[in-house]
């Protein structure tokens, strides 16, 4: 009841000096959107970052092979997966290529692959089925094809069952991904997916240069790793392939953005104290300002309480509604920033409005509270006295 | 009722000390109107602080209800503030945000009296005092004696044991000060105790009771005049009783210089032989002008 009282009361004083609550809420709106703007664009850049990085190829171990002798033979690769740590294993083998039909052609991406790929890679099928090992043990030339291919060469996405000419040999299309939209690194839209043998010969290429494995289980995933050094150290030498954890990069590059955010959100947190700090000086200007009034409000009966509530209110509600602002224009200019930035999606999560909210709401406490205090300490005939 | 006994207050000024309040002893009781005259720097300002627990004596007791007020915390201070002392200002001390109304509700917020109660005893309050049709004009649109029509009822909505008035007519036309002497009145007749601070001899002789200080001190209380009196040469009586209120002119005004205006003061009190003398000197002087 008193409460709302005083909220009323240091509503209306706020009202009553509307520049100069402004010009201190300015202090906490540019502090706020600091903050909020600044942890908003690292955190959309994470995310956007780290989905990619997953669209790579998520958990699984990526082995390159830089020599191609002595070769590595299909056999020897598949047979990883006796091994207790180690889940599936796919090959595959990139090359580039023409693609034509219905009188089109299209510069394309070909993946040689096995059946495993597209599971490990996540491949999602917008029409059709997958490639089998069957198709891929007899050579058959069937293939998938990218949504984007589709569309440029036959003007629609329903071509199951049509042929198509990739560098000069004929293909039946079994397949058709789901559109995958604009991301920058690499894009299946324009990409032709064969059968692994098939596509070893088209590409005019022995043996396996390039397979991923995932582990049999999470915990496994550095056993793994070390399983596959130890085969290919022993198959190649040392210096003659690499294995990426793609965990571990993309560990390492959520890091990476945890630091940036911190550290951009520190420098926002700067210039919110520095707000605070001009809460603090309009407050204690607004102390002496009213000490006449502190006293004929002491002198009618308030309690030092009652005013250190009353002043405290004040910079509480300066700095919240301060905050408040800040947040509506944060959003504001991100969903601008997003017109422009299409591959990027930036916005205020609600953890950070929460963070805004809360931050603000305790600078308004802390550096309230001295010039509270000063008022309410302020003795009522020296106060009353007070020209 | 209030009971002061033996009340001093000395403040420090550079390196002197000014006795503001030297031994003052005085009760009121319930239902009373009593006007307390003195000029600047007689110290009724620091008494009337005193009395509305705005500032504690040095010495001395005062109690109200019984209570004694020396003892008690700053936070019961402010309760008794709160609810046993209103206050009437010289300057309206009106806030300026605030509307009729809400200056009004304020003490009884901070009463944390219930919102109903409020409202009726505020229009209660307003009604008294003749503004209820100004509710919610500002202080800044109403005119000096409806300002402090306003700090009246704000003073008395909390139904306190004393309304306690400091020159309540100093910053006021005739009218308006007729006004709120009638008020005032009006409400010691309804049964408020009332203690009016003033340096306004006029307007004091409208109170049943006069208490006059001087430096500090007492040295009139229409109460017990006879006291008073007593203390004084018979003979001497009634041109001390002139000189005293100021009001005869003639022979007694023209016999006393400003001067000795003190130590005639002095003289009442007890002090000194030779001021006494001096005051006969000049009254002889006195007489002997009116025989002329």
């Amino acid at each position: 009841m008193k409460l709302t009282q005083e909220l009323k009361m240091a509503l209306s004083s706020v009202k009553s000096n509307k520049m100069r609550s402004f010009l201190t809420m300015l202090g906490i709106i540019i502090g706020v959107m600091a903050v909020t703007l600044l942890v908003s664009l690292v955190q959309g850049a994470t995310n956007t970052i780290t989905e990619q990085l997953s669209g790579l190829g998520g958990s699984n171990l990526s082995c390159m092979v830089k020599k191609q002798t002595p070769r590595i033979t299909l056999q020897e690769v598949q047979a990883l997966e006796e091994k207790p740590e180690i889940g599936l294993v796919s090959v595959y083998h990139g090359g580039s290529g023409i693609a034509k039909a219905a009188g089109n052609q299209e510069d394309v991406t070909i993946y040689a692959i096995n059946q495993n790929y597209q599971l490990l890679n996540q491949i999602k099928m917008e029409e059709g089925r997958c490639l089998t090992e069957i198709e891929s043990e007899y050579r058959l030339s069937n293939c998938l094809i990218g949504a984007g291919v589709a569309q440029n060469l036959f003007g629609t996405k329903r071509v199951l069952g049509e042929k198509i000419r990739i560098n000069g040999k004929d293909f039946t299309i079994v397949g058709i991904l789901k559109e995958e939209g604009n991301t920058t690194m690499n894009t299946k839209d324009l990409s032709v997916f064969l059968p692994f043998e098939t596509g070893q010969r088209l590409l005019g290429v022995n043996g396996v240069a390039n397979f991923e494995a995932s582990a049999s289980e999470e915990r496994l995933v550095e056993q793994a790793e070390r399983t596959l050094n130890d085969f290919l150290r022993a198959k190649v030498g040392e210096d003659n392939f690499e294995v990426f954890n793609m965990g571990s990069i993309l560990d390492m590059v959520t890091t990476v953005y945890n630091v940036l955010g911190y550290l951009l959100g520190g420098i926002g947190g700067i210039s919110l104290l520095v707000g605070g700090v001009g809460i603090m000086n309009i407050m204690l200007v607004s102390v002496t300002e009213r000490t006449r009034e502190i006293g004929i409000r002491k002198a009618i009966g308030a309690q030092k309480s009652d005013i250190i509530i009353q002043f405290l209110i004040e910079s509480v509600v300066l700095s919240l509604l301060g905050g408040l602002i800040g947040l509506l224009l944060s959003a504001g200019i991100l969903g601008i920033v997003n017109l422009f930035a299409v591959e990027y999606h930036f916005g205020v999560t609600f953890g950070v409005a929460m963070l805004a909210v809360f931050f603000s709401v305790g600078v308004g406490v802390i550096f309230g509270i001295y010039p509270a205090n000063k008022a309410a300490k302020l003795k009522p005939i020296d106060a009353l006295r007070f020209e | 009722m209030i009971t002061l006994k033996n009340i001093r207050k000395t403040y420090q000024m550079g390196n002197e000390a000014v006795h503001a309040l030297d031994g003052v002893s005085v009760t009121i009781e319930e239902h009373e109107f009593v006007a307390v005259i003195g000029s600047s720097g007689s110290g009724k300002s620091t008494l009337m602080n005193i009395i509305g627990c705005l500032d504690t004596a040095d010495e001395g007791e005062y109690r109200i209800e019984g209570q004694d007020v020396n003892e008690l915390s700053e936070k019961q201070l402010g309760k008794m503030r709160s609810q046993k002392i209103g206050f009437i200002f010289q300057q309206f001390n009106l806030i300026a945000k605030l509307d009729a109304y809400e200056n009004v509700e304020l003490p009884l917020i901070y009463q944390g009296v219930g919102a109903k109660e409020r409202r009726e005893r505020v229009t209660e309050a307003l009604e008294k005092v003749g503004l209820s049709e100004r509710l919610h004009h500002r202080p800044n649109q109403l005119s000096g004696g409806q300002q402090q029509r306003v700090a009246v009822a704000r003073a008395l909505v909390t139904r306190p044991t004393l309304i306690l008035a400091d020159e309540p007519t100093g910053n006021l036309d005739s009218k308006s000060s007729r006004d709120i002497m009638a008020l005032l009145h009006e409400l010691h007749r309804q049964g408020n105790t009332i203690v009016l601070i003033t340096h306004d001899n006029e307007i004091a002789a409208e109170a049943p009771r006069q208490v006059k200080l001087l430096d500090g001190k007492i040295v009139h209380d229409s109460q017990d005049e006879g006291a008073v009196e007593a203390g004084l040469s018979h003979r001497t009586e009634g041109a001390v009783e002139a000189g005293l209120s100021h009001r005869t002119e003639g022979a007694v005004e023209a016999g006393l210089s400003r001067r000795t205006e003190g130590a005639v003061e002095a003289g009442l009190s007890h002090r000194t032989e030779g001021a006494v003398k001096v005051y006969r000197e000049g009254a002889a002087q006195a007489e002997k002008e009116a025989a002329r």
